[in-house]
């Protein structure tokens, strides 16, 4: 199989990612709506409070009947607020407790994402980078010298095989490091386009 | 403290002498040439240096050196330092080694029968050391092993050794204090004891033989090698590093061989000559006792003093005749394909690793003319250029050359042979006169 295109070699400097952590965090689409979420919440545990100050009144007729006559007048209720106000501020409040919580939760998550993201990618340049400045070179001169032990009768043809199908394992393994570094590339881009942790992040 | 080289002792001036044939029964005359002139050289006639150093003697030691002296109070006084160095072999391969006086072997101590010597040791080496004065008759004292008649040289210390030569001949000096690693390092040296009185004028050389195991791509050769060697030296020196022995024709020549390898003996042969054991490091062999021979064993840890009439011009390979013990540093781990269709596997290597080809199908000469690629600090199977291609030697083969008259020192170039005296390619008209069918 042969691709149209070939991954680029990443590139010599180690990637900046000093910026991950705030981008992360800014631009979250899931911290986003917790946000939001979470300001809604707020202004209802407001409501609540203003609703167990207010009694509640209730305005109407009455007619009773009383030795055969009837007699009508207005009718007033004033509820004394002990019981009832205090559950629904209770509520409001827990409701936006656990929305704080989430948003924490989900704030910490995202950190972590990016601390994974972060490390990964650094791991995968530096592996990228050793195999291809340190055990490349090395393992082609090791081809080469085998070749002249090949040539001095010390080693036999299956030995300096043997060093060429190493050599040819390392550069399989410099594609994989390559693919491996890009994978990496991306899970940082995602993340500071707002993308949201999801399992496996963790390190 | 430098040693005289022979280059150095031509250079003070010496005298060419001349030897007289007369007495040298073995001299075949040549047919065309007229009758020659040797040159053998004589000891300078110049005195010690300003320091009082002699220079040593007559013995021409090819790629090395003789150990000067100074004359004290009626004694000979010597100072062998033994200590690491670096070491080329040939061309293309330089070891780190151990030896005396900045070079392995260590300079040749040339002294004359009866001659009271004092000879000062300093070890240089990491470890002890003592020397062992190889086949001389010295009081037991001096005899310089470590433990036994002595304790060892510690490093750092100068010790000095006392005795009289008393029998003329070739002997050796080598440590015996952890001889397997300093020996298998280099560490070995030859003394050559002149007779007192009138001598035979002979033309000398000095060769020590020895073995090492040089890891293909190290400079260290491996001391713990015991069966496995992959470099063979005349003095340390492997072809195409060896310097070629130059004689003139008619001079009487005498090979003092010694064998300080570690493990193997070595059939030194020599081609276009007849040559004759006349020393061990026992004493002379006796004149009934000796017999013709092209090929001399020289075992280890013995001297074999070879003489011979350098009775034909031209250049005569001497070299020892186990065939892996003229080869450099080659490995043992090729397939043997000798003979082998290797087409495809050769194709389906060369597109698998760039440059990697099956070898030896054809037989390996091609290998040491091919230049391929070896490791830094190699010489893996390389002869040394010819002058009708390439020589496929390597390690223990040197090259006597013979020429009419020796002029000064130095390598004389490859012997011009007078015409129509060379093999050739057959000729159609060769092969019908004499009735030969091609196959």
């Amino acid at each position: 199989m042969r691709l149209d295109r070939e991954l680029g070699d990443p590139p010599q400097a180690a990637p900046d990612t000093s910026a991950l952590d705030r981008d992360a965090l800014a631009r979250s689409l899931e911290l986003d709506e917790l946000r939001a979420g979470r300001d809604g919440a707020a202004r209802a545990v407001g409501v609540a409070r203003w609703q167990t100050l207010t009694p509640e009144i209730a305005a109407g007729a009455a007619a009773k009947q009383e030795h055969g006559s009837w007699s009508i007048g207005p009718a007033l209720a004033l509820s004394v607020p002990l019981a009832t106000g205090g559950a629904t501020r209770a509520h409001a409040t827990a409701a936006l407790r656990v929305i704080e919580h989430r948003t924490l939760a989900a704030t910490v998550a995202t950190r972590t994402a990016v601390r994974a993201a972060r490390d990964r990618l650094a791991a995968a340049h530096a592996r990228v980078r050793h195999l291809h400045d340190v055990v490349l070179p090395l393992r082609s001169q090791i081809v080469g010298e085998s070749l002249r032990q090949y040539n001095a009768m010390t080693l036999d043809p299956y030995e300096l095989i043997a060093a060429r199908h190493d050599e040819l394992a390392s550069r399989l393994a410099y594609v994989e490091a390559v693919r491996d570094y890009w994978l990496a590339q991306i899970r940082v881009d995602q993340l500071a386009a707002g993308g949201t942790a999801m399992s496996g992040d963790e390190p | 403290m430098s040693d005289l080289t022979r280059r150095d002792l031509f250079a003070t001036g010496a005298a060419l002498g001349v030897a007289a044939l007369a007495g040298s029964a073995q001299a075949q005359p040549s047919p065309a040439a007229p009758p020659p002139l040797p040159a053998i050289p004589t000891p300078p006639a110049a005195g010690p240096d300003a320091d009082g150093w002699h220079a040593g003697g007559s013995v021409i030691v090819p790629d090395g050196a003789r150990a000067r002296w100074r004359e004290v109070g009626g004694v000979k006084v010597f100072h062998l330092i033994a200590e690491p160095i670096t070491h080329e072999v040939a061309p293309g391969l330089t070891i780190q080694a151990w030896g005396y006086n900045g070079r392995t072997p260590g300079p040749v101590i040339e002294v004359t029968e009866g001659d009271r010597c004092r000879i000062y040791v300093t070890n240089k080496l990491p470890e002890a050391t003592t020397v062992h004065w190889h086949g001389v008759l010295v009081p037991f004292g001096q005899d310089g092993v470590a433990g036994l008649s002595q304790p060892a040289i510690a490093p750092g210390a100068t010790w000095r050794y006392d005795f009289a030569f008393p029998t003329a001949g070739t002997f050796m000096y080598h440590p015996h204090a952890d001889e397997m690693t300093q020996i298998a390092l280099g560490m070995m040296g030859m003394i050559i004891v002149h007779p007192r009185g009138r001598v035979r004028r002979t033309r000398d050389f000095a060769l020590m033989l020895h073995q090492m195991y040089i890891p293909i791509g190290a400079t260290r050769p491996d001391p713990l090698a015991m069966t496995e060697w992959n470099q063979l030296t005349f003095n340390g020196r492997s072809f195409p590093g060896t310097s070629p022995l130059v004689v003139a024709r008619g001079e009487v020549v005498r090979f003092h061989f010694g064998n300080l390898g570690p493990m193997d003996h070595h059939p030194i042969h020599l081609h276009g000559h007849t040559m004759k054991v006349v020393e061990t490091d026992g004493g002379p062999v006796p004149v009934s006792a000796q017999w013709p021979e092209t090929t001399v064993l020289v075992p280890t840890g013995s001297v074999r003093v070879v003489e011979l009439v350098a009775s034909a011009p031209g250049d005569w390979p001497m070299h020892c005749h186990m065939t892996h013990h003229m080869m450099n540093q080659m490995g043992h781990h090729a397939a043997n394909t000798v003979g082998a269709d290797v087409g495809v596997a050769n194709a389906k290597l060369g597109r698998a690793i760039r440059g990697a080809m099956i070898m030896g199908e054809r037989g390996m000469a091609d290998m040491a003319a091919m230049g391929m690629p070896v490791p830094a600090d190699s010489i893996p199977m390389t002869g040394g250029p010819g002058p009708f291609g390439n020589i496929d030697m390597g390690g223990m083969f040197t090259i006597l050359k013979v020429r009419d008259r020796v002029v000064g020192d130095g390598d004389p170039g490859w012997y011009a042979q007078p015409p129509g005296s060379a093999a050739r390619l057959a000729t159609d008209a060769d092969l019908a006169a004499d009735g030969i069918a091609k196959p």
